[in-house]
């Protein structure tokens, strides 16, 4: 019996649970996602799923506690009364998050009717295939040990979670979802009032069975509306916050963004421009390509390719862009492309080049080069003159980017395989540098679904790290006593004013540098406050890029000139060291030669 | 400013006055070495009022005193004239070469320096009680020898119609034979010498076979040096190639000129290919000559041709 | 990073001269900027002085490139053009041949060239020459070695080779990762 329990709570909630956890608290879509991608053990469970459904029946109550010691806890021992409600309740307690993620997977085509007849069924089959699953028992009770183990900690977090926002789900005015929402979340209160909180959570799960996505689309689109114009059309007594909390929720529903993600952008843009962005990440962006112009002229390269039978149109702001709509052949496999005339690169990665504006015979410096899109831009933009450094830390971009410069004729370049923060030291007193920092890629979620869920805010602190220390060191490659130059630009594909305007700030007051203006007609101005933090009134000056809005990937520049080639903070420590010294001198021996025993002490 | 020219009868008739040094001698001689050593202050008042003078003043009467010195050393008398019989060096002067290195040990040295073994002196003759002499301990005639014996005394593990003589001698060149062995393996050890395995038996199993062909290949490139020209004037087998040049290559100093002249090099090499090259292209040349002659034949032709209508022409008529 | 030994660029102009002749003094000696050829990490870089003095400043195991590459050395001290050195060998090739756009692609993915997508070529091409491809567009997109004579070509069926496939553009998708 033991065994076959084992299994048997893997299997038991049909289509019902599993939608419902996952509606009812946005935390578990991550975790499914994550298990689909990190575990394949979980495949292998289905089949003994399959096969156990028949015996569900007998014997579950026991095997199930069995198996999830901790939530067994929270239940009371209900006996069989409501032979579906409680089974199902008890399952889902059981359940480990991978099992949500391939039951909702599975079941989704499972409907309620379904159910009802597999338990009709199973009394009949139960016999027969008791034997046959020995086998996959075994092997299913070992796979689901191991994850259990492994998946504990996530279990917890999640159910810390779902405490978390109860209150705040059942502070939500029913009224405000759909009826049918309503009606399912009476239905699963009316047996059970009396039972405890978790049991209630269950219920909300219950809930969500029935979501279909439209609604959730639509109730989006009300709570949005409701917010844009709260105080006439808020339901009296229910707060700005819990609406958000809602919107936030369903947002992770439909869209399957991690909480934290949704929370992001939900600070960074106002409800409805949120919606948008969402939706925007949800189509691709145009294919662009760069026309290279050490080799051909733009006009002569759209010919060469409207002969080859691609649809494309020029970019409208850029000299050298390409929009490809549509094309009969492959657009990285055409002599053409082959014989460096053009390069793939998206609209948005031309931006900080327009914004360095690179002149000939100067001494530039990409410090996140690869794939070599803007390395070759810049070079293009030199003309094949003056020296062209090139770096990424990444041994295996390296090759990718060494490839695309030789393959556009670029002849100025050298390449380097350093980490960026070395660079003051091995090579400096360049005239313009391009920083296209490392980031967490909130921009080009797009291109990258899996973002939605895989990063994290530590993803994100670690980023800012790195991204703070480049520009730095960018800084301080570059000679301010430049004639042309003394330009550096920061830019990433991410959004977050955290690894943007907050690291440019940080610069601002580290080094002897001023924002100036991008050049670029176009693009969202950068904050200069943001929640709690205030940033220097000059950082409006840099432009942000939104999928929504421009209809190019997500993108943030900054352009600095440099003032002088003196670090402030080293002049502080050195003043600092100066009146330290004097203070010493000044006081009589044995005093500061008491202080520190005292220390000790 | 003539010089004065000085004969030698003149010093030996004339009464050299005032050339020995008065007053005290302070110098520290070291005769061995024909040295003298002046630690006494210079007197700054003299040597600034006229440094040259001063110097030179002071050399001419320290080496006054020095040759004086070595006049007073004990004089050995021979037919060419007379020696000076010097003393000892009193002054260390550092060693011109450098220290001969230590032989490398052998196996059995190293072993028995672990060991503490130390080798005991053996005398090199013994008592011979045979022949009631003195004989050497070890070689030929050498003491005591048990093969010389014409009879041997028999033993109770003797095997029946075995030699005992044989034996010995077998047993004998056997330890020959496995001594010579490890005095190979000394040298090739001590000396790392990189064909270890020439003047030895070779296995010719899978693993040794690259070893081995490394190994030809060195050996045959040495040979081919080995002659009185260094190889310079020995035929060549067809397509024989130049022994490649052994040792670390020198690339150090490469690049540390001027490129300019690294490409005037450059341009002279090519030139030089371009030299041996030949300019003519043959197929070319052929084609035209081809074409030309073709031309001629073909105008030649049709000259006759005319002729040909023409007297037919003429012929009909 | 270091200059070629006289050894190597003995084997590396004689390659070079198969292609472009005597032009090659004229990569030698340029009237622009001084430049020269540097190996690194057995590949050898055609560099500008500028450049390769500022190079210097970077470790040599961290240098993945600079200038432009023209091939390497093997092991066995043979030297192979790579694609990369297109741009100058196209600049100042003695022969070059014509590919029709019907053949172009068969010869970016790494084949030999048939007489049947033989455009157009150099008069008097020799046999076993060193010779530039181009699309009829003029694009350079490869190299390689002619296996007859431009009179013989003539009178070839068309499924015959005409050139031996040496490099070709292809290979900056092909070899990304050796280049």
């Amino acid at each position: 019996m033991n065994r076959k329990s084992a299994v048997a709570p893997v299997k038991a909630p049909t289509g019902k649970r599993l939608v419902g956890a996952k509606k009812t608290t946005p935390a578990p879509v991550p975790i499914k996602k994550v298990a689909t991608v990190t575990k394949k053990s979980v495949a292998p469970s289905k089949k003994p799923v399959i096969q156990q459904e028949s015996e569900e029946d007998d014997s579950e109550f026991e095997e199930v506690s069995e198996e999830t010691p901790k939530k067994s806890k929270l239940i009371d021992s209900d006996d069989e009364e409501e032979s579906d409600d409680d089974f199902n309740k008890k399952n889902t307690k059981g359940f480990s998050d991978e099992n949500q993620k391939w039951l909702k997977m599975k079941n989704k085509e499972d409907d309620e009717e379904e159910d009802e007849d597999e338990e009709e069924d199973e009394d009949e089959d139960s016999d027969e295939e008791e034997e046959e699953q020995t086998n996959f028992e075994i092997q299913s009770k070992k796979l689901i040990a191991k994850k259990r183990k492994e998946e504990l900690e996530n279990i917890k977090e999640i159910q810390s979670d779902f405490n978390k926002e109860i209150p705040e789900a059942d502070k939500f005015d029913p009224t405000q979802g759909d009826e049918s929402e309503a009606e399912d979340s009476q239905d699963g209160s009316e047996g059970e009032d009396d039972e405890d909180e978790d049991e209630e959570e269950k219920e909300k799960k219950d809930d969500l069975l029935n979501i279909d996505l439209p609604m959730v689309y639509q109730r989006i689109k009300d709570v949005i509306q409701t917010l844009e114009n709260f105080g006439q059309q808020r339901k009296q007594g229910i707060s700005r916050q819990t609406y958000m909390d809602r919107l936030r929720e369903d947002i992770c529903t439909y869209f399957g963004y991690s909480q934290w993600l949704a929370d992001v952008f939900l600070k960074i843009f106002n409800a409805s421009e949120a919606l948008e962005f969402f939706e925007a990440n949800e189509t691709h962006r145009p294919l662009t390509i760069r026309a290279n112009t050490l080799k051909v002229r733009r006009k002569d390269l759209a010919e060469a390719l409207i002969a080859r039978g691609v649809h494309l149109e020029p970019i409208k702001w850029s000299q050298v862009g390409l929009t490809i709509y549509d094309t009969q052949v492959a657009i990285g496999a055409t002599p053409e492309y082959l014989a460096g005339q053009y390069i793939q690169q998206s609209a948005s990665s031309f931006l900080p080049v327009l914004a360095l504006a690179p002149q000939p015979n100067e001494r530039v410096l990409d410090l996140c080069a690869s794939p070599g899109g803007k390395t070759t831009y810049i070079a293009a933009m030199m003309k094949n003159t003056g020296t062209l450094v090139a770096n990424d830390v990444n041994k295996d971009r390296i090759k990718s980017l060494v490839a695309n410069i030789h393959r556009l004729g670029v002849k100025n370049c050298m390449v380097s395989n350093l980490d960026g923060r070395q660079y003051p030291s091995v090579l400096s007193g360049f005239d313009r540098v391009l920083v296209d920092a490392p980031c967490v890629g909130l921009g080009v979620i797009s291109k990258d679904p899996q973002i939605k869920i895989s990063k994290s805010e530590q993803d994100v602190i670690t980023c800012t790290h790195t991204q703070k220390e480049l520009l730095l060191k960018a800084i301080d490659s570059v000679d301010a006593a430049s004639p042309t130059g003394g330009i550096i630009v920061y830019s990433t594909c991410s959004l977050t004013v955290e690894e943007n305007e907050a690291v440019v700030d940080y610069a601002l007051r580290n080094r002897d540098v001023i924002v100036v203006d991008t050049t670029i007609e176009f693009g969202v101005d950068g904050f200069t406050s943001y929640r709690e933090s205030r940033f220097h009134p000059s950082l409006s000056l840099t432009k942000r890029y939104y999928p929504h809005t421009h209809n190019m990937d997500g993108f943030y520049i900054a352009k600095l000139k440099k003032r002088s080639n003196t670090i402030p903070k080293d002049e502080e420590k050195q003043q600092k060291q100066i009146s330290n010294k004097r203070k010493n001198s000044d006081t009589s021996s044995s005093d500061s030669e008491s202080k520190p025993n005292k220390k000790q002490q | 400013m003539t010089e004065q020219v000085v004969n030698a009868s003149d010093i030996l008739t004339k009464k050299l006055d005032g050339h020995l040094v008065e007053g005290e001698d302070t110098l520290k001689y070291d005769l061995g070495n024909l040295t003298a050593y002046d630690e006494s202050s210079i007197n700054k008042t003299e040597y600034r009022s006229s440094p040259n003078q001063y110097i030179k003043k002071l050399s001419r009467d320290n080496v006054q005193l020095l040759i004086s010195r070595l006049f007073q050393l004990p004089i050995k008398e021979i037919e060419e004239g007379s020696l000076a019989l010097l003393p000892r060096c009193t002054t260390l002067i550092p060693r011109e070469k450098s220290l001969p290195t230590s032989k490398p040990k052998t196996r059995w040295e190293a072993f028995a320096e672990i060991k503490g073994i130390k080798k005991k002196k053996k005398s090199s003759m013994e008592w011979d009680k045979e022949h009631e002499e003195y004989r050497p301990t070890f070689g030929y005639k050498k003491a005591n020898d048990v093969a010389n014996d014409w009879a041997m005394i028999a033993r109770p593990d003797d095997k029946v119609g075995e030699d005992p003589f044989k034996k010995l001698e077998d047993e004998k060149n056997e330890r020959v034979a496995k001594q010579k062995k490890r005095e190979q393996r000394n040298f090739d050890e001590a000396s790392m010498r990189q064909m270890s395995n020439v003047g030895k038996t070779l296995s010719f199993d899978k693993d040794s076979r690259g070893q081995i062909k490394s190994d030809m290949e060195k050996v045959f490139d040495v040979a081919k040096l080995s002659t009185a020209s260094l190889g310079k004037f020995d035929k060549r087998v067809e397509n024989e190639k130049d022994a490649p040049k052994r040792g670390k290559k020198k690339l150090a100093g490469l690049g540390a000129g001027d490129v300019s002249q690294e490409s005037e090099n450059n341009t002279k090499l090519i030139d030089r290919m371009f030299k041996k090259e030949n300019v003519l292209n043959v197929d070319k040349a052929t084609r035209q000559f081809v074409k030309a002659e073709e031309r001629e034949n073909y105008s030649k032709k049709r000259s006759f041709g005319g002729k040909d209508k023409n007297s037919q022409k003429k012929f009909k008529k | 990073m270091r200059p070629m030994t006289e050894e190597e660029s003995k084997t590396f102009f004689e390659k070079l001269i198969k292609f472009i002749g005597k032009n090659v003094t004229l990569l030698i000696q340029r009237k622009d900027e001084p430049f020269c050829f540097r190996i690194q990490k057995n590949k050898v870089y055609y560099v500008s002085e500028e450049l390769m003095k500022r190079s210097q400043n970077i470790p040599r195991d961290e240098l993945c490139s600079l200038g432009t590459c023209f091939g390497r050395f093997t092991k066995t001290g043979k030297f192979k053009l790579n694609i990369t050195c297109l741009d100058y060998l196209a600049q100042y090739a003695k022969y070059k041949v014509w590919v029709k756009p019907s053949s172009e692609m068969s010869w970016v993915y790494g084949n030999n060239l048939l007489k049947a997508g033989l455009g157009r070529i150099t008069e008097d091409t020799p046999a076993n020459q060193g010779v530039v491809l181009f699309t009829m567009n003029d694009v350079a997109i490869g190299f390689g070695v002619t296996s007859k004579s431009t009179h013989e070509c003539r009178k070839l069926d068309p499924q015959a080779l005409v050139v031996y496939h040496y490099g070709d553009v292809g290979e900056y998708l092909r070899d990304e990762d050796t280049m």
